[in-house]
């Protein structure tokens, strides 16, 4: 393992959590490693406190087969991770729903991770430091999610000259610069712009547009770094992103003539003040703001269906960390965040979907239309404070959380005329305690294990008086892991987590033929999803790095107490994931095999003929009781590289993604009568070549 | 499917499954429309219902038609146009047997399926994006799935301030069924002779209806909660027995003054009778069809 030094003196092995101070020393670079490269080495893949988290370097995870050289992609190989669809971006951790994630960047939360394609992430990688995935029972520091977390940690700027980094590609180019303006500022610029919506379009069958979204994307980034005083640093950063889609499909009839035009960005600007004190005690003080927004038009024949949301975000999180006894380090914080969200949405009540609802690939919408506008407020403000107690062997980390959450809403039900509408206000208190232990039953063998309670506000979207319910209360969730790690030898490790997620109060559609007036939604669903995942580590060994993960799992969701329990839409019961490379002088080769079984779906058993809309409608068997066609994919990727000049070097790179060409089953299809079955394919192959530029 | 390489990119194309089918072509007796007379009832009036029923000239005529009200509301998650429960007899009321009907359209359809609420506190039904509610009417055939007519039944405004509700009483005009003129035919710019087509021609079918029939109606809109006027948009569905049609339906959207829509039918290349089924459509719910005997010679 490489050690690791921290501002306050401790010397950690890499690959724990950076839970004191902050890196300051530069760490010795390998020798075809640029300047750029983070000045803390992490190396590989390995659980930190809890077990569950799992951290990489993004220098490390860059190179790693199907991530496209972008280190947020590798997120998609770690054990507990579910496979999203092609090109939905999502993220599916141990059952969770992807909408229950939450995703940080430096303590900021942003509202996604990927790109609308999944294909890249919405955070230039050159700029990061750190990816840190935890599936669940996280500790109390972070909240408002009730799945997982997903913490990406930029990186401290070079300390030298000016620097200068492209990488240009099949899907996108991107330009990070970076220099030092005097000795106590650095900073650094970002720009990533897409274009593999246009190279699909020239290079592939008309129907690729029809059945998957591939947006033209783009985002940029800024950072500057000010060194105060000794052990004391403020960064000032922006982020942003946006994405954009049009699709249309003509037709000679107007009523099956479709189109779909979606766009969402999301911009942030934080500080981020970081002091360690001469005692090794550290505070971290982050304050932010930012806008969301997210459009949907679309239009089905003559039936629209629109969602029009437009955030604005805030929040500051402050945290004091301190050793208080030689066995003892507490962190007391503090997490504010604020939405002040306007809406408005126009069309069927089922666009956009649920999870949950029944439906096939490319079936209309109902009928049924409204309308409405409304503004909802929710603020959030929750203490925390954890303790790292270390006993002998046994290390035990006790936390409580607080979440307080005043949430309201500009209209409890539906507007009649211009009669002044009536807002909704609550207050909500969770009192969350976690807990994360570890015991070290020898040198080689570690048992782990985490527990806690989670909650999250129910989505802005969800609170309209006409399509949702204004009164709707935070859903709540119960995370248990536990698991065993074992060091089979200096650079080899095996892990096995088993976990357990409990879901209350979740906020489903009410199924009643006739519900109550602004009671569209309700929180009565219930869920649980539990399993084990396994990971067979290597970590870098004569050139050679890679692991094994396999998570067997299973969630349901009952929707209402008298309603039947069914699979989750996401459940995938065995995913698997192999990735190796071998770096061999300038060269790196790199292989990943991916298979996750399919998602479920309802089958359609009979077909009913809508005289008024002269078209057949599906009649469905029971709730996703099908499956999709199982997924596999092998994907290779080799690089070189060469060395320009003393700090420079060129990276040229070719990625094969499905290197066997398998069609995997992505949707089905069904003819316009709903006696055939078909299965929509996902692309078969796809080359990705490019280079990069550092200087 | 095209695929090509650029450069150093090779992306073959995701892809949809080809059913190979022809959704214009009758094999099997089926109902195609049913017509309502009149056109939007009000609840608990009679009403004329026919059905337009299409059985290829080699299947044996069908047996009439059973016909039944489903008093089963759809709850709003469903984005069928009728509750699964019209699938089971229990929610069926039944309204008669054989091609035509006279049924009274039940008169709690504005309750069930329209704005009106069997008590307060309960969410009224939301209309369709012409502002119309619609009473379900199914329809058995004997060998076929079950079709459903959606009676557009006239309600009222409820969710909208009283005097908006009553200016809209007095202004909305309950829908007439539009209607078909005669079929106009070509061969190659010429006018065709239906009970002599050339095997194999390429027949330009034309069908048109009045302007009056275009009706403008008055809609309420929830998103600027006033009166507004909206225009009918037409649709023309195309079925035949034999040879192919273009396209299996057309029509014209709400702002295109069009009155008149095409198709082309490529006879088949023996000779032969072959039957053409059209159905027009108003997009409040309105319908007229026809049908024409085509007669292929050699």
């Amino acid at each position: 393992m490489s050690p690791v030094f921290h501002s306050a003196g401790r010397l950690r092995t890499a690959g724990l959590v950076l839970a004191t101070g902050f890196a300051r020393a530069a760490r010795a670079q390998a020798p075809t490693e640029p300047s750029l490269v983070p000045e803390v080495v992490v190396s590989g893949v390995r659980p930190a406190r809890d077990g569950a988290e799992v951290k990489l370097t993004a220098a490390r995870a860059r190179r790693e087969p199907g991530t496209q050289g972008d280190p947020v992609k590798v997120i998609e190989n770690l054990a507990g991770v579910g496979r999203a669809a092609f090109g939905s971006g999502q993220l599916v951790l141990w059952g969770a729903a992807p909408e229950d994630t939450r995703v940080f960047v430096d303590g900021v939360q942003i509202p996604q991770l990927f790109h609308g394609s999944g294909i890249r992430s919405t955070i230039n990688g050159d700029l990061l430091q750190s990816v840190s995935l935890t599936p669940g029972a996280y500790g109390a520091d972070y909240g408002r999610g009730i799945g997982g977390l997903v913490r990406l940690e930029t990186r401290d700027l070079p300390r030298d000259g000016s620097h200068v980094l492209l990488d240009v590609n099949t899907l996108d180019g991107a330009a990070l610069v970076s220099a030092v303006l005097s000795e106590r500022v650095r900073f650094a610029v970002a720009l990533r712009y897409g274009w593999l919506d246009r190279v699909l379009t020239a290079v592939s069958a008309p129907d690729v547009g029809e059945s998957f979204a591939v947006p033209h994307y783009r985002d940029y980034q800024a950072k500057v770094q000010i060194a105060l005083r000794e052990r004391e640093s403020l960064d000032l950063a922006l982020l942003g992103s946006g994405d954009d889609l049009t699709r249309t499909v003509h037709d000679s009839d107007p009523a099956l003539a479709r189109s779909l035009c979606t766009s969402s960005s999301f911009q942030r600007v934080y500080l981020r003040y970081r002091r360690v004190f001469e005692d090794a005690a550290s505070v971290e003080v982050v304050p932010w703001l930012g806008r969301d927004s997210k459009r949907m038009n679309a239009n089905f024949g003559a039936n629209p269906a629109g969602l029009d949301q437009r955030a604005l975000r805030f929040g500051l999180r402050a945290e004091y960390r301190s050793r208080i006894l030689p066995s003892v380090t507490m962190r007391l914080g503090m997490d504010f965040d604020g939405t002040q969200a306007d809406l408005s949405r126009a069309g069927s009540l089922l666009i956009p979907a649920r999870e949950g609802d029944v439906s096939v690939f490319g079936q209309p919408p109902g009928d049924d239309t409204n309308s409405d506008t409304w503004r909802a407020t929710a603020l959030n403000l929750a203490p925390y404070a954890t303790l790292d107690w270390n006993i002998g062997p046994l290390t035990l980390s006790p936390g409580l959380r607080i979440d307080g959450y005043l949430l309201e809403t500009s209209r409890k039900t539906p507007r009649v005329g211009q009669t002044p509408s009536i807002g909704q206000s609550a207050l909500e208190a969770e009192l969350e305690p976690r807990l994360a232990a570890r015991f070290r039953l020898s040198s080689r063998v570690t048992l782990f294990g985490s527990m806690g309670l989670y909650s999250q506000p129910p989505a802005p979207a969800d609170l309209s008086a006409v399509f949702g319910t204004p009164t709707l209360g935070p859903e709540s969730a119960s995370h248990a892991t536990l698991g065993e790690s074992i060091e089979v030898t200096s650079t080899l490790s095996a892990h096995v987590t088993g976990f357990y997620r409990s879901l209350s109060e979740l906020t489903v559609r009410d199924p009643a033929p006739t519900p109550h007036l602004a009671n569209s939604l309700v929180s009565s669903g219930e869920g649980r999803s539990y399993g084990v995942q396994f990971l067979v580590r290597q970590r870098p060994w004569h050139g050679f790095f890679g692991w094994l993960a396999y998570t067997v799992s299973r969630s349901e969701r009952q929707d209402t107490p008298n309603a039947n329990e069914r699979l989750f839409d996401y459940d995938q019961p065995n995913v698997v994931t192999f990735v190796a490379s071998k770096e061999q002088a300038n060269w790196t080769f790199g292989v990943r095999l991916r298979y996750a079984s399919g998602m479920p779906r309802t089958p359609v058993i009979a077909a009913l003929f809508d005289e008024k809309h002269d078209r057949y409608e599906p009649v469905f068997g029971s709730h996703n009781s099908d499956r999709l066609p199982d997924f596999w994919q092998l994907d290779v990727r080799v690089e070189r590289n060469f060395l320009l000049g003393r700090s420079g070097r060129l990276l040229a790179y070719v990625e094969l993604l499905d290197l066997t060409n398998r069609a995997n089953g992505e949707e089905y299809a069904y003819s316009a009568d709903y006696t055939q079955r078909g299965v929509i394919t996902g692309l078969p192959f796809l080359g990705v070549a490019g280079a990069r530029l550092e200087l | 499917m095209r695929a090509s390489a650029v450069l150093l990119t090779l992306a073959l194309g995701a892809c949809r499954p080809d059913f190979n089918e022809d959704e214009a072509l009758v094999t099997a007796p089926r109902v195609l429309a049913v017509k309502s007379e009149p056109a939007e009832a009000t609840p608990g009036t009679p009403t004329t219902f026919t059905g337009f029923v299409a059985a290829p000239p080699s299947v044996p005529s069908p047996a009439s038609p059973v016909w039944s009200f489903c008093m089963a509301p759809k709850p709003p998650t469903v984005d069928n146009v009728v509750s699964p429960a019209c699938l089971d007899s229990v929610s069926l009321l039944p309204a008669g047997e054989g091609f035509t009907i006279m049924a009274p359209t039940p008169s709690a359809a504005c309750t069930l399926f329209g704005p009106n609420v069997a008590a307060s506190g309960f969410r009224p039904r939301d209309p369709d994006v012409t502002g119309g509610y619609f009473q379900p009417l199914r329809v058995d055939l004997t060998g076929a799935d079950p079709a459903f007519h959606l009676q557009r039944v006239q309600c009222g405004l409820s969710a909208a301030p009283a005097d908006i509700a009553s200016e809209f009483g007095h202004e909305y005009v309950p829908n007439d069924n539009p209607h078909l003129a005669p079929l106009i035919s070509t061969i190659a710019g010429h006018d065709a002779d239906l009970s002599q087509i050339p095997a194999g021609a390429q027949v330009e079918l034309t069908v048109s209806w009045p302007a009056a029939d275009v009706e403008s109606y008055a809609y309420f809109d929830p998103a600027l909660q006033a009166i507004t006027t909206r225009r009918e948009s037409m649709r023309v569905a195309w079925y035949v027995s034999a040879g192919k049609l273009r396209t299996q339906s057309s029509g014209r959207a709400e702002g295109d003054l069009v009155l008149s829509s095409g198709n082309v039918w490529t006879a088949p290349n023996s000779s032969g009778s072959a039957t053409l089924w059209i159905v027009l459509r108003d997009s409040r719910g309105g319908v007229d069809f026809a049908v024409h005997q085509l007669e292929v010679a050699r």
